[in-house]
């Protein structure tokens, strides 16, 4: 078998097989889910770097149109199926842990497997039709995936609503696929080079566009990822609206932005427009969330608005920036996602004003989740500093350039930064600090299984931040051909500006060792323990009393002027595309209904005026005909 | 291996935490003298800031009973880390010239970790006081990072051509005269020294402390050595961020000849600017605060960046 088809054929085999083992025998299924997505792994760390490599094969021929099952590996499909694989593998060994007896353990894995073969499929095919075939097949796993989901009225709620919203979306890709091929008679993804600047161009452009953007979950596209979250499996969250689903919109994106298609600086606007508005109104939204998942789904929502922010400025800085993005995005984002499938295992509740104290009870989930919490609000040294400090970097080149409304762009991505810190300090207060509530005295850290990926991620956090230089050199500068200068102690110079993370960080250890020997330099020795002090009076024995919970920590915002409109209009689902499709599709058809009246004059009355149209068109064309002789 | 040993140095003792508390300290008995010729007292004698550290040195340290120890207590440490970090890059920057760890994005975002980190213990001590001051203190982080993103980046529009590296910016204020001598500038000026306030949580923004309420709020459970290292920090912090707006708009730190003076008296300016707007304004609620800085600040800095764009 050519070493390209591994990734794709190996889990799809694997997932059949898991479908196969009767549900009595025990641990197979994870035998199998384990060595199929880490068989993809190690296969797609081993394509890593031998680019180009192609694969070619006739398929069928159809109304003259020559399918080939077209595969091509290069700089960007090949990080991009390495992370595929790492997460497949990660959320296998997580599931292990994380799944009871009532799920369906055979479906689950076979979905698990059959998603990191499509999504390497999708991504390394070089022909569109064989990308849409691929990301029509990953729509459907996610709804089966979804359906997975314990709460079966919300679960199925979820994955209908994915299932229309990526399905709309997947038909606009196919419309632009047919367009494609009539207009430039070739599907091949390496040979088309479009340069958008008639209606037509500009249309193809859009509908690929939306199909991009609805699977990576941008607004206004974006209202099935929340939903998803409410109802999902929580690993399946990390795994496909978080990290894959991700991981493949943005691929899409910039592959089309930047390598089929050369946009001019209308369309540029319009993804900046995008990404912008969707950082900040997602985060919004994010901030007065009562539900963990729901909370990390609208988070999912507004980053991708920084991705889609630093592909639309068409400067390679923040192209890069994207890029770097997308791939630390996956990892903190999953990592999150797990972390609140952990809490939602072994305290029962992802609602965020039944959850507190957990730190003590379960550190490492409690240190992850700070980690990744930390690093999705831009907190330096962390990874998501330096990718959004890259994407800012690039918009202020914008602005060199004499875009004068750059500063908008900059203000709204580094506000939405500081909204998302908000959002996660009130996570982190109410989920692991802050008071415990008596309910919660059982819990106990979640198993091995679980710990061990969400290390991983947390790890990778930090190692992505901390020495940037080696994420950004190996996955992102071959993509961008270089645009990133890397010093050889780990600085990132960008031209306009410039960050050591390996000295940040070395400081910042420093001082925090410095600031705790003044501590012991202190009576550190003579420490006791107290009660905590309210004002003089005696705190009562039982603390639920006292418990604060996170749920109204924003509520100050919630109810100011004009957000409270917009929460308002949010909470009637005005801005959501699906409910207001749904609307316009309801008004639609009550019209025609109301049409049938079942009165034979009327329909008589009708037809008559038709056959009176078309007589009118007719003589028109006829009229119009003699006149021109 | 040279250099970096020369790093940590420069960060230990010069200009790095030794010094940036010893000259914190000092400017905070400047604070306490001058609320004191405010409100007609003599006012402390300037060793007195000090005896206080030294004083809460020898201090037992009593920790809440429901507290996440290490939380607790190491939270606060990386944003005395932090503070300490901006304060060498402001420095080095100054005296060498070249660019040192990182630029302009790099202390914005730098400077949001002290209140992190006090937002984080505060959370940590299961005190329900301490809880509301840290709700207090992330809406007042929202409040004033709009106006003052909106304010850093209107001299970022002026500095041509544009850029974020704070030599960058010096040097083009050494060339092209003080940003401050834009109208731009002086609007964007002031919004920072609003900002300033808020970021040092001094009356009108004490917010999150609010002695009269909430007893210190997110402090409440400090005691002891710990309590001197946030009380260095908010020294350290009246020190460096001063220096920040002196380096951003204001020319920069000149450290030779009669220039040590004119820096000095830079200086002494904005502290005396914010003790006496201190000293003069009563404790707004937190609702109007954030409602103070999306609106009329969040104006002022949106026309002092117009003007920018239009070349004032």
């Amino acid at each position: 078998m050519p070493q390209i088809l591994v990734p794709i054929v190996i889990p799809a085999v694997a997932g059949l097989l898991c479908l196969f083992v009767p549900k009595r025998v025990k641990g197979v299924r994870e035998v199998i889910a384990l060595a199929g997505t880490a068989w993809a792994f190690v296969a797609a760390l081993q394509l890593f770097g031998q680019w180009p490599l192609s694969f070619t094969k006739d398929w069928m021929v159809f109304g003259g149109l020559d399918v080939q099952f077209d595969l091509l590996l290069n700089h960007f499909s090949a990080f991009v199926i390495v992370f595929v694989g790492l997460f497949g593998l990660g959320v296998g060994i997580y599931s292990i842990g994380w799944l009871e007896k009532e799920h369906d353990g055979r479906r689950y894995y076979a979905y698990l497997l059959w998603t990191v073969a499509a999504s390497c499929g999708a991504v390394l095919s070089n022909s569109l039709l064989i990308l849409l075939i691929f990301w029509e097949a990953l729509t459907a796993i996610l709804y089966l995936y979804i359906n997975l989901g314990r709460k079966k009225a919300e679960a199925s709620a979820g994955a209908s609503k994915s299932f229309l919203m990526l399905g709309f979306s997947d038909a606009a890709l196919f419309l632009a696929v047919g367009l494609i091929w009539v207009k430039y008679g070739t599907l091949s993804m390496s040979h088309l080079r479009i340069f958008v600047s008639d209606p037509a161009s500009t249309f193809i452009y859009l509908l690929l566009m939306i199909g991009a953007i609805t699977k990576a979950g941008a607004m206004p596209f974006h209202t099935w990822v929340p939903a998803a979250a409410k109802g999902a499996p929580t690993p399946v969250m990390a795994l496909l609206p978080a990290s894959i689903d991700k991981l493949l919109g943005i691929y899409l994106l910039a592959r089309i932005s930047l390598d089929i298609f050369s946009i001019g600086p209308g369309l540029s606007l319009v993804l900046m427009i995008i990404g912008a508005v969707t950082i900040f109104a997602a985060v919004m939204m994010a901030l007065i969330q009562h539900d963990l998942k729901v909370l990390l789904g609208y988070h999912a929502v507004s980053q991708v608005g920084y991705m889609i922010l630093g592909i639309g400025t068409g400067i390679p800085v923040a192209i890069a920036g994207g890029l770097f993005h997308m791939l630390n995005n996956a990892i903190y984002k999953a990592g999150l996602f797990l972390g609140a499938g952990s809490i939602e295992k072994q305290a029962g509740t992802t609602e965020i004003s039944k959850l507190g104290g957990l730190a003590r009870a379960m550190p490492v989930t409690f240190i992850t989740m700070t980690i990744s919490a930390l690093a999705i609000a831009g907190v330096p040294p962390l990874n998501g500093f330096v990718s959004k400090w890259m994407i800012y970097t690039g918009i202020v080149g914008l602005g060199s350039r004499g875009f004068s409304a750059y500063w908008i762009f900059v203000l709204v991505a580094i506000f939405g930064s500081a909204l998302t810190l908000a959002s996660f300090v009130k996570v982190l207060y109410s989920a692991f600090l802050g008071q415990q509530p008596s309910a919660l005295s059982h819990v106990r850290e979640s198993s091995w299984f679980m710990r061990v990926p969400m290390l991983v991620l947390a790890g990778l956090c930090v190692l992505f931040g901390v020495w940037a230089k080696f994420p950004l050199d190996t996955f992102i500068n071959p993509v961008v051909h270089g645009a990133i200068g890397t010093t050889s102690t780990g600085a990132v110079d960008l031209g306009a500006g410039y960050w050591d993370p390996a000295s940040a960080t070395g400081l910042i250890i420093v001082g925090v060792i410095m600031g705790l020997v003044v501590v012991l330099m202190g009576k550190f020795t003579k420490r006791r323990t107290g009660r905590i002090f309210v004002g003089g009076i005696r705190p009562p024995e039982r603390m639920d009393a006292m418990h604060v919970t996170g749920t109204g920590f924003y509520n100050t915002i919630k109810e100011m002027i004009p957000f409270k409109g917009f929460y308002m209009n949010a909470e009637q689902k005005v801005f959501d595309v699906h409910v207001v499709g749904g609307r316009i599709g309801g008004v639609l058809v009550n019209a025609l209904k109301s049409l049938h009246s079942g009165v034979l004059s009327t329909y008589l009355a009708w037809c008559v005026i038709g056959l009176g149209a078309i007589v009118f068109a007719v003589l028109a064309a006829l009229l119009k005909e003699m006149a021109g002789r | 291996m040279a250099s970096t040993l020369r790093l940590v140095l420069s960060f230990l003792i010069f200009p790095g935490l030794l010094f940036t508390a010893v000259i914190g300290l000092v400017t905070q008995w400047i604070d306490r003298k001058v609320s004191a010729l405010v409100q007609w007292r003599v006012g402390p004698p300037w060793y007195q800031p000090f005896a206080d550290v030294l004083k809460l040195m020898g201090k037992e340290i009593v920790i809440p009973a429901g507290a996440r120890r290490a939380g607790f207590l190491i939270a606060p440490m990386a944003g005395f880390a932090a503070i300490g970090v901006v304060s060498t890059m402001l420095w080095l920057t100054n005296m060498h010239g070249t660019g040192f760890v990182g630029d302009l994005i790099g202390v914005i975002y730098l400077l949001t970790i002290p209140s992190l980190g006090i937002i984080l213990g505060a959370s940590a001590s299961s005190n329900p006081l301490s809880s509301v001051g840290a709700s207090r203190e992330m809406k007042l982080v929202l409040a004033y990072e709009l106006p003052f993103v909106i304010a850093i980046f209107t001299a970022v529009t002026k500095v041509s051509p544009m850029t974020l590296r704070l030599d960058g910016i010096l040097e083009y204020q050494a060339a092209n005269g003080v940003l401050l001598g834009n109208a731009s500038c002086i609007l964007a000026f002031i919004v920072c020294i609003l900002v300033v306030q808020a970021k040092l949580t001094y009356p009108p923004f004490d917010i999150p402390e609010a002695d009269t309420e909430l007893m210190e709020g997110t402090h409440i459970e400090y005691s002891g050595a710990a309590l001197a290292v946030i009380k260095l920090q908010q020294a350290m912090m009246l020190f460096t961020l001063p220096i920040f707006l002196i380096t951003v708009f204001w020319g920069g730190l000149v450290l030779s000849g009669w220039g040590i003076l004119y820096t000095i008296v830079k200086y002494v300016i904005i502290i005396v600017i914010i003790v006496l707007i201190k000293n003069t304004t009563p404790r707004v609620r937190i609702d109007q605060a954030v409602r103070f800085f999306w609106g009329p600040v969040t104006v002022i800095a949106v026309v002092g960046m117009i003007l920018a764009i239009l070349g004032f």
